[in-house]
């Protein structure tokens, strides 16, 4: 009998196994004749070999220079965190135990190979995301923690003026002086509420008309019947005037006129009388 | 830079070292290892992989993936071939597998690990630098007759089976298998004494 190893029918059937082209009966036969033959395995190696070096057929293309730091980077970066493999011992056991389902379990292996890598991949990435998204509720919360003092100053600073406004309200011997605008065109109107007993005024007005700059509103008294400065002040953006003076010399006065003023100290009023008093 | 950090003195030996010995370092964690298997390999599975996916981003993307799962895992057994034809072939079976998002790559591992306990030592491959082996492979190639040459290039680089390749082309299957087998066989004898 011809030996099988040269027979053209079996050659012809270990290129259709490596092929993978046989009927399940030819492969059947083939493993059978394999697992009979150790020499078989050879021939069946070149075949596969021969049949994996086609590519080497195609033109030279080099991936791009960057792909090799990529590759070797992230390598390293496995390295740190997945336990590499350790080196299996040798033996005929571990031979045999590659015969069938060793092949898919190794196949398998690969798989699983990749599938936790790119576990890993995405976890690092998700990582990084959640800590840029960390990185970003922090600074949310510092934001708005400082808008949060900033606005509870201001009102506190608001709230305790208008507290000390009503303290001053409630004081006995208090006198109201009603203000207006001098002419129809000049329609501010409101209060100036003295307060003997704080030495303190307060000075309420709304429709104020917004000055040039250089220019305030001075509010004067009489003393004596000579004018005296009072103070001096600007409206909000809404035309309103909430001020506390110190209420010393002109405590007395029954009148009080306002001027728009260059702003700078000046013993007699020289602008235009704006608002009245009485 | 990288070069600097992988490529030490036991990188310079290491490039002058049998894939065998090169393969050891790396698995006790020898970084400069897997470089050196880059540059002898890395070309050849960036050749298949761009012929097979077609662009160039996905066939990097590929190779990266091929040599960390060399890196990683131990799938590769010098015993059953050379650490290029495993590279090869793992290359092909992951694009089949990514080109066709269907059937694993298992049955090409299988095939490839199926073959045991041969202890064939390879060295013509392994020596042969691969501008050498690649003229060869070229050569023998040419030397097949278009049809045959045809039917071992659709299954192999576009993962078609043979009756895939029998609706492709219109012929009988019959006429398929002994094309392609009587192709490998051809090939197999005109590359005797570089492929073992």
């Amino acid at each position: 009998m011809e030996p099988l190893e040269h027979s053209e029918q079996l050659e012809t059937l270990l290129a259709g196994y490596v092929l993978g082209d046989l009927t399940p009966a030819e492969a059947a036969h083939v493993k059978q004749l394999l697992e009979q033959n150790p020499d078989l395995l050879v021939e069946l190696q070149r075949l596969q070999s021969t049949l994996a070096v086609l590519p080497l057929s195609l033109p030279v293309t080099s991936p791009a220079q960057q792909l090799e730091t990529r590759i070797l980077q992230a390598a390293q970066a496995e390295a740190s965190t997945v336990t590499h493999f350790p080196t299996k011992p040798k033996g005929q056991m571990r031979l045999r135990s590659w015969q069938w389902g060793g092949a898919i379990a190794a196949a398998m292996i690969v798989g699983l190979g990749i599938e936790t890598y790119q576990v890993h991949q995405k976890l690092a990435a998700t990582q990084l995301e959640n800590h840029r998204l960390h990185q970003q509720l922090a600074t949310t919360q510092a934001t708005l923690d400082r808008i949060r003092q900033n606005d509870l100053a201001t009102a506190r600073q608001e709230l305790s003026r208008y507290q000390e406004a009503v303290n001053l309200l409630r004081q006995p011997n208090n006198r109201f002086l009603s203000l207006r605008g001098t002419s129809p065109k000049l329609q501010s109107s409101g209060s100036l509420v003295m307060v003997p007993t704080k030495a303190s005024a307060m000075l309420v007005l709304r429709d104020v008309a917004p000055l040039p700059k250089g220019k305030v509103y001075r509010l004067w008294g009489f003393v004596n019947g000579q004018k005296v400065s009072c103070g001096d002040f600007l409206p909000n953006d809404q035309g309103d005037v909430f001020l506390q003076l110190p209420l010393d010399q002109w405590g007395g006065t029954t009148e009080v006129v306002v001027t728009v003023e260059p702003d700078r100290a000046m013993s007699k009023p020289v602008g235009e009388m704006v608002i009245t008093g009485s | 830079m990288w070069s600097v950090g992988f490529a030490g003195s036991s990188n310079m030996v290491l490039a002058d070292r049998e894939d065998a010995a090169v393969l050891q370092a790396m698995r006790s964690g020898d970084l400069a290892a897997l470089q050196v298997f880059y540059h002898r390999y890395g070309e050849a599975v960036y050749r298949l992989a761009l012929r097979m996916l077609g662009n160039s981003s996905e066939a990097e993307d590929l190779t990266q993936e091929v040599f960390l799962t060399f890196w990683r895992t131990e799938a590769y057994d010098p015993a059953r071939g050379s650490v290029l034809v495993f590279l090869l072939t793992v290359t092909r079976s992951r694009a089949i597998n990514r080109l066709k998002q269907v059937k694993s790559q298992q049955k090409l591992l299988q095939r490839w690990q199926h073959n045991r306990l041969t202890n064939a030592p390879n060295i013509p491959l392994e020596n042969a630098s691969l501008t050498e082996l690649s003229h060869h492979v070229s050569e023998a190639l040419q030397a097949l007759p278009d049809s045959q040459r045809q039917v071992l290039e659709m299954a192999y680089y576009e993962g078609l089976s043979q009756s895939e390749i029998t609706e492709r082309l219109d012929i009988p299957l019959g006429t398929v298998k002994t094309r392609s087998r009587q192709g490998l066989l051809k090939l197999r004898q005109l590359l005797k004494g570089w492929v073992e």
